[in-house]
């Protein structure tokens, strides 16, 4: 295991080719040159912890607007701004520009959280197995 | 089932510090019942998820035994999620790197559990139909 041969080095080559392969995908329709996919951003920290949250959710923004299919999934702390607040504007404004936003039933019942910004929407997790299952570029934050 | 797909998840956290591990683990269930091939990668911390010797253990705080404060082991979460899988025609590989687990002397885990390292995620990352890094903060 620890001291690659040959053959493992030549399956390694193989699964990048598949891996490659599998990212050939339909043109944007705002850049041709750009690719087309679907998104998934699950969120687990909130705006108030760190401010890589607001950045995180430029990402999801930006990829909507190069005419991507973007969800955002909160969870654990995440699920924080989806309370009514200041933060929770953030969210309005991705839901605003196209973003489904949605939030883990558990974590918000966890936390108390029953009324939701604009915009959000309560989600069983099951949904992010879902895009597991449909080949979406799934990311963590 | 016949749309069972192969998913693959890494996982860095150890247990007891982070809700990202229950959150993993929830998926991780979710995808067993769907009678999915689970592949799991744990590196770092997380190779002591299955360790064999956790162990339940007393809140004298709040005056209660080991039973009754039925403390959460995660390794009986990881071999339920084992046992959910194969009810339902699935499998879960799960993999300990093996230089994380010399490290932290990590030896004993639940059985199900195999000794790798980077080449296997490689392998995994091009056979899987998807990939989910649960990577620390």
């Amino acid at each position: 295991m620890d001291v690659a041969s040959v053959d493992d080095r030549k399956e390694r080559a193989r699964a990048a080719r598949r891996v490659r392969a599998r990212s050939a995908m339909v043109p944007s329709p705002t850049n041709p040159e750009e690719p087309v996919a679907d998104y998934l951003l699950i969120a687990s920290r909130d705006p108030f912890q760190t401010n890589d949250v607001p950045t995180y959710y430029d990402l999801a923004r930006s990829l909507k607007e190069r005419g991507n299919d973007v969800t955002v999934f909160l969870v654990q702390n995440g699920v924080l701004p989806a309370r009514p607040s200041a933060a929770s504007d953030l969210l309005t404004a991705l839901a605003d520009a196209g973003v489904q936003v949605l939030a883990d039933e558990f974590s918000l019942r966890e936390r108390g959280i029953s009324t939701l910004a604009s915009g959000v929407t309560s989600s069983p997790l099951d949904v992010v197995v879902d895009h597991l299952e449909a080949g979406t570029k799934t990311l963590w934050s | 089932m016949s749309d069972s797909k192969t998913l693959t998840f890494v996982l860095m956290d150890a247990p007891y510090e982070n809700a990202r591990t229950t959150t993993a683990l929830r998926l991780m269930h979710i995808a067993a019942e769907r009678g999915h091939t689970i592949n799991v990668f744990a590196y770092e911390g997380a190779v002591y998820l299955p360790f064999a010797h956790q162990k339940a253990h007393p809140n004298p705080v709040h005056g209660k035994d080991a039973d009754e404060e039925d403390h959460v082991l995660p390794r009986e979460w990881v071999a339920e999620v084992m046992a959910t899988a194969a009810k339902n025609g699935g499998s879960v590989d799960w993999i300990n790197c093996g230089f994380c687990v010399d490290e932290r002397g990590a030896h004993d885990a639940i059985d199900g559990v195999r000794r790798g390292g980077p080449p296997n995620l490689v392998e995994w990352v091009g056979a899987s139909d998807s990939v989910l890094v649960i990577p620390t903060k």
